[in-house]
């Protein structure tokens, strides 16, 4: 298999994959929706209850939620109440520093969704995000988005096409003839 | 050492780590696309690997597994470069030592659970001054362009650089010098 064809098989099995996995199907495996505070958020004030929410029904019996404080104890008791797909655990303490929740969520169609994500508390709380995404809605990365986007369809033009040697470029013909003219 | 994928192997080898890179951007796109066009909520937005694996898209494990490989790639297909593209090669191999080193600093902390600057979630150097999500895509971007223009010089070499190639980019007028030096050993 030549290295064109080799490219040309990759390319098809990534779209193949994309539009498989882009498609939405019925009964896909169920996940943290959002959750109060949010990822990577700091707040000014401790919140009365840390709120997940799942796009599955939450199996209480099977699920398991740890919170834990900047000075590394429990933040609170393991107790938490389930509301279909809503988990809810009240926060009592209020120590500055970060927090860590530790979520092992089970669901009632036998999926599970396990994961960490952190907030912190501060008086005088940063305004940068700390979250752990890797596309989001700003200006700046859909500038950046559109440039890789066309960098990754010169780079498969470049892979599919054939080595051959690049032309001198005109302009310096142009001027290396208008040189030798003066 | 003889490196072969500087050889007879570089075209295969080139095409293989471009193929990884192609993929990383791939899923990057797709969860761009799943977010802003199709509408999917952002824990259901996992790229094309997140969807079947959804750990993945938080493992502090991948991202640095990538970096790396990154870093692996460029470091050891360097040697077949030629001229100009040698020199954007290298430029992409120096963004991203660095931007290896950021991912590193994040592991340790993921691994620790202990994170600089109080911050409340693994945070690399410069996300102190900049947002994690659009840091992470401008890293890839800055290592993506020279490595891009490196590939097209590479691949579309002047009469001079492709007399000195020895690789199997080298476009065939110029003869098979590669097989020389592959016996060679270079």
């Amino acid at each position: 298999m030549g290295a064109r064809a080799l490219i040309a098989c990759l390319v098809i099995t990534l779209l193949t994959a994309t539009v498989v996995t882009t498609s939405p199907t019925p009964g896909h495996e169920a996940a943290l929706v959002s959750a109060s505070p949010a990822d990577g958020s700091w707040l000014a004030a401790v919140p009365p209850a840390l709120v997940l929410v799942f796009d599955g029904l939450v199996d209480p019996d099977a699920t398991h939620l740890a919170v834990t404080r900047p000075d590394g104890a429990p933040a609170a008791s393991e107790t938490f109440t389930v509301d279909g797909r809503r988990l809810t655990m009240p926060l009592p303490t209020a120590l500055d520093g970060a927090y860590s929740v530790a979520y092992h969520a089970v669901f009632t169609d036998g999926g599970e969704a396990s994961g960490t994500i952190g907030f912190g508390i501060r008086a005088n709380p940063p305004t940068a995000s700390a979250h752990h995404d890797h596309v989001e809605r700003s200006a700046a990365n859909m500038a950046l988005l559109a440039i890789d986007t066309a960098l990754f369809v010169a780079l498969l033009a470049v892979l599919l096409g054939r080595s051959r040697v690049r032309a001198p470029r005109r302009f310096r013909e142009k001027w290396v003839l208008r040189d030798i003219d003066v | 050492m003889a490196l072969s994928v500087n050889t007879r192997h570089h075209r295969a080898a080139l095409n293989i780590f471009m193929a990884v890179v192609l993929a990383h951007w791939a899923e990057h796109l797709v969860q761009a696309v799943q977010i802003w066009y199709l509408g999917w909520p952002r824990p259901q937005a996992r790229g094309v690997l997140g969807m079947p694996f959804p750990w993945l898209i938080s493992s502090e494990w991948l991202h640095y597994g990538y970096a790396l490989v990154m870093l692996a790639g460029l470091w050891l297909l360097r040697s077949g470069f030629q001229g100009s593209a040698r020199r954007w090669w290298t430029a992409a191999l120096a963004i991203q030592f660095w931007h290896h080193l950021e991912h590193l600093l994040l592991l340790v902390q993921a691994q620790t659970g202990h994170f600089i600057a109080g911050q409340p979630v693994p945070t690399s150097l410069l996300q102190l001054v900049a947002p994690r999500v659009e840091l992470h895509v401008f890293y890839n971007t800055v290592v993506f362009l020279p490595m891009v223009v490196a590939v097209y010089r590479h691949l579309r070499p002047t009469e001079t650089e492709a007399s000195a190639m020895t690789c199997s980019c080298r476009p065939h007028k110029f003869g098979d010098r590669v097989a020389l030096a592959s016996g060679a050993g270079i």
